[in-house]
């Protein structure tokens, strides 16, 4: 009123007006299933080619959500991105979205041999064709900031690009990576990712394209809070903690904002040598648990019926017998190596630079 | 004037308003003595005029008591009106249910906070669904707006809530009503679920805010809503607040409104927040998120939270409801009974 000076009643009726413009409009939940289900391919779905893994979540990744990917280091994050960017490109006669694909890679972990090697097994049928490899794999774009502040830029640049040049995926690999060296343990007021969430999530859902994330684990520490104040006070017996009992020593890294701000959750893991991949977080399913291996063409799930997971087990991040499968598993054991390398290299130049 | 409409001689009506008194409330509050010396009349005819005044007064009060304050309303009026008007909204699982005292309730704010994959939007989605069931099932029979900030909410899963509360509709429709009276019944198919849910996509606080504004005209135009979901008011206000002062005053204000609109037209608010680590007594634990200025905001609050394998539903605040604590679990169909066979209902 003070700004204006005008009355209190003209002050109310031009704050109703300005309200009733900004808000967002309504829509009922029929013609929202209607719209997605005639406009979108999939009704909104990106479907991963693992039967069990698209049944579960009614079709694939879903558009306009964030779809985060956690797991130990060289379980499978990066080839099921790898995978997913592939099915993305393809066009839409043999099942894909005939469009971009954004690639933010931050530890630069992106192999474009490997991609197309998974292509080549998974879809003999089309790579085998003309010029289609070359097509597929121009339509995917890299980028690599080299730190947070270049990540930020880069958005700008990625929301103008999403519109103009039709971009039907964005995948980012690692989150965890952008913060890593950057922010102090422990638990803080304002999370230095919390503005890009936001921008991203706006994008995902003004653009209605799915968001694919990887994080990375923590070892879990001494001190880490699980309870509320009134479970600490209660006089009864406290009821054994599950997680204690299956020997899981990792938590997913960025904390717990992180964890409520992706639509999505789905954990990697291993237990004695056999690999799963768990929903732990999703508005959709069921806690389901589906093993799985990385073959030449991807990933692919050893059983489509998946375990149901009982309780907070489905959160739980495992990593036992992990480096038995890498023997198995030559290729990935090469890309885990020099990861660590480039790891350590870039922790050498950061303190050079400090 | 109320002293003119009094049943008072012209003289001493002139007398009262010379005097400076002009309203009833005025002259109910003086004694008689105080009344005389003003006046300048005698004791009996200030008492006189007090009586008439208080006649005056109980004729035009609706209540059968005397009215302390103009604009409110006694505790027994209140109980009168709540007996009759206060209804839940079921949230389809029977242990929760009786520690809510039938079910989350109209014309309140509750807030609903808890770990992420506890079930919050699942909780929001059932109420959604559950608020359309007709009176003939013992609901209420409204529409809902749920307002997502998140994403989280999704059509598919809607959908199969709304195909299972369709299903044990037709269950008990089959059940109890036999007879001519199953052909009056009307059965919702999910369809029509779907289609009295009206879904708003908020993408930042300044949408929140304005749409929490504007909710007052649209439910003035949609005025069978009977449920307002927000799922959730925290996400968009823990990202790019530096300034936490501004912070809090906002969120006081989206409060009062909501309150406001709880009040005004018998809707319930649900609002589900999430959690953040705090530090008292010595150690670090779980809260619910915004701070505890915001912890004001809400009459009632519901912590869930994992017990061991189950998911439990605590009641942190109410000023009606004793503290206690319910399992729950998430199905298919969406929110229901645990199954577990332990002791359920723990009052704390």
């Amino acid at each position: 009123m003070e700004l204006l000076d005008v009355a209190l009643p003209e002050v109310k009726s031009a704050v109703a007006r300005i309200s009733k413009a900004t808000s967002p409009h309504s829509q009922t939940v029929q013609s929202l299933l209607e719209q997605r289900m005639e406009k979108e391919y999939m009704a909104g779905h990106l479907p991963t080619r693992l039967k069990g893994l698209d049944a579960t979540l009614c079709g694939g990744l879903p558009f306009g959500a964030l779809t985060e990917l956690v797991g130990p280091a060289g379980i499978g994050k990066t080839q099921f991105c790898l995978k997913i960017s592939l099915l993305a490109a393809l066009p839409s006669r043999y099942g894909g979205l005939d469009g971009h694909v954004i690639y933010i890679d931050v530890e630069s972990k992106f192999s474009s041999r490997r991609l197309i090697e998974i292509g080549i097994n998974s879809f003999p049928e089309i790579f085998c064709l003309e010029g289609i490899a070359k097509e597929m794999a121009g339509r995917i774009t890299v980028l690599r900031p080299g730190s947070l502040t270049e990540f930020t830029e880069s958005l700008q640049k990625i929301q103008v690009s999403v519109r103009q040049h039709n971009v039907k995926l964005l995948i980012i690999d690692s989150m965890a990576a952008l913060v890593s060296g950057e922010h102090e343990q422990g638990p803080q007021r304002q999370h230095p990712l919390g503005s890009h969430i936001s921008f991203i999530k706006a994008l995902a859902e003004s653009s209605r394209i799915p968001v694919v994330m990887t994080n990375q684990v923590r070892t879990r520490g001494a001190n880490q809070i699980s309870q509320y104040i009134f479970q600490a006070e209660s006089r009864e017996l406290p009821v054994e903690d599950n997680t204690e009992k299956f020997d899981s020593r990792l938590v997913a890294a960025l904390g717990i904002h992180w964890a409520h701000a992706v639509n999505i959750r789905l954990v990697l893991e291993s237990r004695s040598g056999q690999r799963f991949i768990k929903v732990a977080k999703s508005p959709m399913s069921p806690p389901l648990a589906f093993p799985f291996q990385v073959t030449s063409m991807g990933i692919v799930l050893l059983n489509d019926d998946g375990v149901e997971m009982v309780g907070s087990q489905i959160n739980a991040i495992d990593h036992q017998g992990l480096l038995l499968s890498y023997m198995f598993n030559l290729s990935s054991f090469v890309i885990w190596k020099s990861d660590l390398i480039r790891r350590l290299y870039m922790i050498k130049m950061q303190v050079i630079v400090t | 004037m109320e002293v003119l409409r009094l049943p008072l001689s012209a003289s001493q009506k002139g007398k009262l308003i010379s005097a400076g008194y002009t309203s009833i409330a005025s002259i109910s509050s003086t004694s008689p003595s105080h009344l005389a010396l003003e006046l300048k009349v005698s004791e009996n005819e200030a008492l006189e005029i007090l009586k008439s005044v208080s006649n005056g007064s109980r004729l035009q009060s609706t209540s059968s008591s005397l009215t302390v304050v103009n604009g409110a309303q006694s505790a027994w009026d209140m109980l009168q009106e709540e007996e009759t008007t206060r209804v839940h909204i079921t949230t389809s699982c029977a242990d929760l249910d009786s520690i809510l005292g039938g079910g989350i309730s109209c014309k309140e704010v509750t807030e609903i906070g808890g770990v992420p994959g506890i079930g919050k939007t699942q909780l929001g989605i059932q109420l959604a669904v559950n608020v359309q069931i007709p009176y003939d099932y013992g609901g209420v029979g409204g529409k809902a707006i749920y307002i997502d900030t998140e994403g989280s909410f999704m059509a598919e899963r809607a959908l199969q809530i709304a195909e299972a509360c369709s299903h044990d509709m037709a269950e008990y429709s089959r059940l109890y009503h036999k007879g001519p009276q199953a052909c009056e019944v009307k059965t919702m198919q999910p369809k029509d679920f779907l289609e009295n849910i009206l879904y708003f996509r908020v993408c930042s606080y300044t949408e929140q805010i304005a749409l929490t504004n504007y909710l007052d005209e649209f439910i003035k135009d949609h005025k069978d809503v009977k449920v307002v979901i927000i799922d959730s008011i925290t996400f968009h206000f823990r990202q790019d607040f530096d300034d936490m002062a501004l912070r809090t005053r906002v969120l006081g204000g989206i409060a009062l409104n909501l309150m406001k609109l709880a009040k005004k037209f018998g809707v319930a608010v649900v609002l589900l927040n999430q959690v953040t680590t705090k530090y008292s007594d010595g150690s670090f634990h779980l809260a619910l998120a915004l701070g505890d200025s915001w912890s004001h905001a809400s009459t009632n609050r519901i912590i869930l939270h994992w017990n061991g394998d189950e998911r439990y539903a605590y009641i942190d605040k109410s000023p009606s409801l004793r503290s206690a604590s319910a399992p729950y679990s998430v199905t298919p169909k969406g929110i229901r009974n645990s199954s577990s066979n332990n002791k359920r209902i723990k009052h704390i």
